[in-house]
């Protein structure tokens, strides 16, 4: 199968959208002839012009506002905000309008529309440009969260998120857009809210996403010999496949959970709740574990840098001690 | 004071009569609801019946309709907390209006919005907004479906005083402007934004200027005069359609308070007094009659019968069924295929 | 707010009680402090004081009813407030068992009165039987995974039989899948009660288990085993049944267990009191005290409990237990059964005071006054049986007790003494049951020579 980037895949998911349906268009800042912060949009001004790939002003409110907007009068937007950390700039437009207009109007309401935001550290972007706020959208009702983890994943989750009708948090991956990995040629989505277990196994279940799950990978590999690591990829945290990580659970009976956020408040307390909350509780056989990221912002030198976030050697370091 | 002047009476005369009586009527009925429908929400939040809070409209009544009567259903139009005048310029059933303000299953929002959530897509009221300034970028986006389409419809975007300091208000105009969307902004300078007064939160007398910041047209018009005000929003729709975003400052005033918590501690007396005397509805009644296309008599019956449509709208609302606990959960995300 | 009315947990052990009766009515008002109720615990009747004033608002349980500890009988409140519609067990103070006790209670179902020692010996069983690995915390629970302990459930084990390898010392699932006999589909019960069903051929299947999940615990053995004996004696023919007391039931259930678990053996010896009877004489003629033989007695017997250890040491499990004081159990017979107040540290008193203490006791008792706290605590026991001129008898101990002395009648005896000459005797029997597992034969002798001693030379009593 032929092998692209993070990054294309994407594009070819806006692309492919844009072309099957009229009312799709996409906006932000330096979207057109820059083609993105990352590169993602490089080209689409040249298909689709200037009307439906608007370059827009530094103004993140007013992005997501009127992304909600043209959503509820029928416009299926796909709005880009240049660092996830901006959408704070835009976070009543988005919790307070775009999330609640269905359920406050009694259901007569739609939001069709994409925020896609590029989140996580690694850059060297510092503390505010590499952030990973995925719980604060999951906390808002009326939101959905997708974080895909690899190219295929983006691809099949970004149609389906531009399909939807309601607002769609679209947490792309800094690290990941120049990450290639196979992606067919042919028309495909991706259901949101199921998860995929990115690598089977009998002794401990690791949930995790986003740039965590290749990490997680890699040391469930290189411990092969010692534990059967099962990786369970949720990739939409809203609506989160609760029974693909209760069956897992109940299956292996350890439970780990690794995310680059912030530890405190963090997802993961919701993903171990579930297990806690569910019958395959009664399976367990070690408490279960979080690993996230420390509760301080993203510093700027490198070696920090990667210590705020879970590594390669904390990862096998809960593992054992999770073992134990 | 209190009178129009010699000109503005001119011009209204001259207005009314371009248009229909039917027209006339369809504003004045509108004008005579938003009052008894305030009214009659006051009497029910002093009693307790309904709750929550509520901002009511009454003395601004000629800004939503004489803007709207501009509009079809199919033009979209936004909405602030104080949203009652607007809601029902838009065109809507005052039953499920009042239904929803008690909380009803037959209400707007099946019970779910209240007074702050009203919206009714169906005749492109895009909604409410318990949040200043919280429409103007949801208005801008729906010119961007305008524009895209290209239908020849306009979006309504109303908005107060207070709101003309939020960042939306900067990020959303000035994004409509450099995309030329066909959206009418209208700031409802009621004077005060809760209790601190326009002129201490801003520091321009006319604040129809901020509009050349942006590169549009501004203008303020008297808002207590529904010809006034009709008249600029025929203007602004025009340009809307043609060339971009307007910006209209409507200078009017609210007669209750803020809310229904509000002593009026920061208004004199005199003050209201004032406006009370600028009342926009028996300036338009004077219109009419001195036009002669309606009598007194006429004049008298809508207004009963706008009194008889707010108690018919009670009525059904008291009989309508509470929400079921049952539908707590419903709709907070739409189905997609 | 209607404030409860419950019934107090008025011991550390008590977890039922009675109400006797009501001495309000609802509708009545009544102070606080004021004698609200009567209950019978299973050792003692008291009257329960009004925590609060106010007016009875309800009754909820009649004169007859067993209660389970802390749960609301009534309410006090003002007057016309309304009262809860359901009773609830007011939360905190309820153990596991006695929540137990109010399931087992409101689906109609009789509930054996558990004893004193319950919770200790279920304790033991667990330290008797475990493997030492196991983490034991300060409540004698057992660290164990959420899958360990659904394993052990499954497979009917216990997981005090499982060591531990967990790396904070619990049970993980790896322990319960390789523990033995893990596959067996036996009931689920201690090791114990397992073992006492065995002696007694008590089939466990049968039994209802009152411990968690089901298990058979010591005292559902015992439990059945006394059924199956009412039942025989009721083969007998035409009978009167009628309920018995908590009182019969603590003494039915502890009798019993010492019976089922104490090998015992009784040791007899004849003590000559003829000096003793003219000592006591002699002072009572000059002491405001009177005092009986038996103060003499326990006086005695405390000093020799003093002096040899081996008479006040128990079993705990693998451990024999010594405990320090001499805490001297005395059985008082009442109506309708027995009870056995404690005088503790009876070596350290005098004469005087321990006469004095004993009287009190036993008056206490008979008037049903006394608190369940003062039947507890016992190191060792004496049982007088003299005054029904009983010669010899096989008391039996009274656990967690090792045991117990019988004081029978003291008669005139003609004696040869070494010479042969033949004179007039007083002679009493001492009858000293001893749990054979903790005291040797020739240990209860020893301890009944010295008692000899002392009451042959009853100076070396009172020095």
């Amino acid at each position: 199968m032929r092998e692209i980037t993070y990054a294309e895949a994407i594009r070819e998911a806006m692309s492919e959208e844009m072309r099957r349906d009229e009312s799709v268009f996409f906006f932000g800042e330096d979207i057109g002839i820059y083609g993105g912060a990352f590169g993602v949009s490089v080209g689409m001004i040249d298909e689709f012009g200037a009307e439906r790939v608007r370059d827009t002003p530094i103004s993140e409110a007013a992005i997501i506002g009127a992304a909600a907007g043209a959503a509820v009068s029928g416009s299926r937007p796909i709005a880009e905000i240049q660092f996830s950390d901006f959408i704070s700039i835009g976070m009543d437009q988005l919790g307070n309008q775009a999330a609640k207009m269905r359920y406050m109007f009694g259901g007569h309401a739609e939001v069709p529309m994409v925020v896609r935001a590029p989140a996580g550290s690694g850059t060297g972007a510092a503390a505010q440009h590499s952030q990973s706020q995925e719980a604060w959208y999951c906390h808002i009702p009326g939101l959905k969260v997708v974080i895909p983890s690899t190219p295929y994943d983006a691809k099949g989750l970004l149609k389906t998120s531009i399909r939807d009708n309601n607002p769609v948090v679209f947490l792309e991956q800094k690290l990941l857009y120049r990450k290639k990995g196979e992606v067919p040629e042919e028309e495909y989505t991706i259901p949101l809210g199921k998860a995929d277990i990115k690598r089977e196994g009998s002794d401990l279940t690791i949930v995790t996403w986003g740039r965590m799950v290749s990490m997680v990978l890699e040391v469930a590999d290189s411990l092969k010999e010692q534990f059967s690591i099962e990786v369970l990829d949720p990739r939409t945290l809203v609506p989160l496949d609760r029974d693909a990580i209760v069956n897992s659970a109940r299956k292996t009976g350890h439970v780990l959970v690794v995310h680059e956020a912030v530890q405190t408040g963090g997802y993961g307390g919701e993903i171990v709740a579930t297990v806690a909350d569910s019958d395959a509780f009664y399976y367990l056989d070690a408490p279960v574990k979080r690993l996230g990221g420390l509760d301080i912002p993203i510093p700027y030198n490198p070696e920090l840098e990667r210590n705020a976030v879970p590594t390669p050697e904390k990862i096998e370091q809960a593992i054992r001690d999770l073992m134990a | 004071m209190g009178e129009l002047t010699e000109k503005q009476k001119a011009q209204a005369l001259k207005t009314a009569k371009s248009l229909s009586n039917d027209k006339l009527r369809d504003m004045y009925t509108k004008m005579n609801h938003v009052r008894a429908f305030e009214d009659k929400v006051a009497y029910f939040f002093s009693r307790g019946m309904v709750h929550g809070t509520t901002h009511l409209y009454s003395g601004e009544e000629a800004t939503a309709i004489g803007a709207l009567a501009n509009l079809d259903d199919e033009d979209l139009m936004t909405s602030t907390h104080r949203g009652h005048g607007h809601t029902i310029g838009k065109g809507i059933d005052l039953k499920k209006m009042m239904a929803e303000l008690l909380g009803k299953e037959s209400g707007y929002c099946r019970g779910k919005g209240g007074s702050m959530h009203i919206a009714d897509l169906t005749r492109g009221n895009l909604g409410a907004n318990g949040i200043v300034g919280g429409g103007i970028p949801i208005a801008t986006g729906a010119g961007i479906t305008l524009k895209l389409r290209n239908e020849g419809r306009v979006v309504v975007c109303f908005f107060g005083d207070g709101a003309l300091n939020e960042g939306t208000f900067h990020e959303s105009v000035n994004l409509a402007s450099i995309w030329d969307l066909p959206v009418i902004y209208i700031c409802e300078n009621n004077q005060y934004g809760m209790s601190f007064s326009a002129k201490k939160s801003m520091n321009v007398d006319d604040l129809s200027v901020r509009a050349k910041a942006y590169g549009i047209p501004g203008v303020t018009v008297d808002g207590n005069d529904i010809f006034a005000v009709y008249e600029a929003v025929k203007k602004a729709k025009k340009h809307a359609l043609k060339t971009g975003p307007y910006f209209i400052v409507s200078e009017t005033y609210r007669f209750m308070g803020h809310s229904k918590s509000d002593a009026n501690k920061y208004r004199s007396k005199e003050e209201i007094a004032e406006w009370k005397d600028r009342d926009p509805i028996p300036r338009m009644r004077a219109i009419l009659v001195e036009t002669g296309q309606f009598t007194d008599s006429e004049l008298d019956a809508i207004e009963e019968q706008c009194k008889q449509d707010i108690e018919e709208a009670v009525k059904f609302a008291e009989n309508s069924a509470d929400p079921s606990v049952d539908s707590i959960l419903d709709d907070v995300f739409a189905p997609s295929n | 707010m209607a404030y409860e009315i419950i019934m107090p947990k008025a011991g550390m052990a008590m977890e039922t009680g009675t109400v006797i009766q009501w001495f309000k009515q609802v509708g009545d008002y009544v102070e606080s402090g004021e004698p609200l109720l009567e209950i019978e615990t299973d050792k003692v009747s008291m009257e329960v004081e009004a925590e609060t004033s106010g007016y009875v608002l309800s009754i909820l349980r009649e004169p007859g009813e067993v209660v389970p500890v802390i749960e609301t009988i009534g309410y006090l409140g003002e007057k016309g407030e309304q009262v809860p519609d359901a009773p609830t067990a007011s939360g905190g103070a309820g153990t596991e068992d006695s929540a137990d006790e109010t399931a087992a209670q409101s689906s109609g179902k009789e509930t054996p009165a558990s004893d004193v020692s319950t919770a200790d010996f279920d304790r033991t069983s667990s330290a008797e039987t475990g493997s030492s690995s196991v983490p034991v915390s300060q409540d004698g629970k057992i660290a164990a995974t959420p899958a360990a302990k659904r394993l052990a459930v499954e497979r009917n084990i216990d997981l005090a039989d499982v060591s531990a390898s967990g790396a904070h010392g619990e049970v993980k699932l790896r322990d319960v899948e390789h523990a033995e006999g893990s596959a067996a589909s036996q009931s689920p019960a201690s090791p114990l009660a397992r073992k006492m069903a065995e002696s007694e051929g008590v089939r466990l299947e049968d039994v209802e288990g009152s411990g968690p999940a089901g298990r058979v615990m010591r005292r559902d053995v015992v439990a059945a085993f006394a059924r199956t004996r009412e039942i025989e004696a009721g083969e007998a023919g035409p009978a009167e049944r009628t309920a018995m007391s908590g009182m019969r039931k603590a003494i039915r259930d502890r009798m019993l267990e010492s019976h089922l678990t104490m090998p015992p053996v009784t040791l007899n010896a004849k003590v000559d009191v003829t000096e003793l009877m003219e000592f006591r004489a002699r002072l009572n003629a000059e002491s405001e005290i009177r005092f009986s033989l038996n103060d003499f007695i326990l006086k005695a017997t405390a000093k020799a409990v003093k002096e040899h250890p081996q008479v006040r040491t128990a079993i705990d499990g693998d451990e024999l237990v010594t405990w320090a004081s001499v805490h001297l159990g005395m059985a008082v017979a009442v109506e309708n059964g027995l009870m056995v107040p404690v005088i503790p540290d009876a070596d350290r008193l005098t004469l005087s005071e321990l006469s004095v203490r004993a009287r009190d006791l036993a008056d206490k008792v008979k008037a049903g006054k006394i608190s369940p706290d003062a039947l507890k605590g016992g190191t060792f026991t004496v049982t007088n049986l003299g005054m029904f001129g009983i010669h010899s008898f096989t008391p039996i101990i009274n656990p967690p007790q090792s045991a117990i002395l019988g004081v029978n009648t003291a008669d005139q005896e003609l004696v040869m003494d070494d010479d042969g000459a033949v004179s007039r005797r007083y002679r009493m029997m001492l009858s000293l049951t001893i749990d054979h597992r903790v005291i040797d034969g020739a240990q209860g002798a020893q301890f009944l020579a010295t008692l000899r001693t002392l009451l042959e030379k009853p100076l070396t009593i009172v020095v």
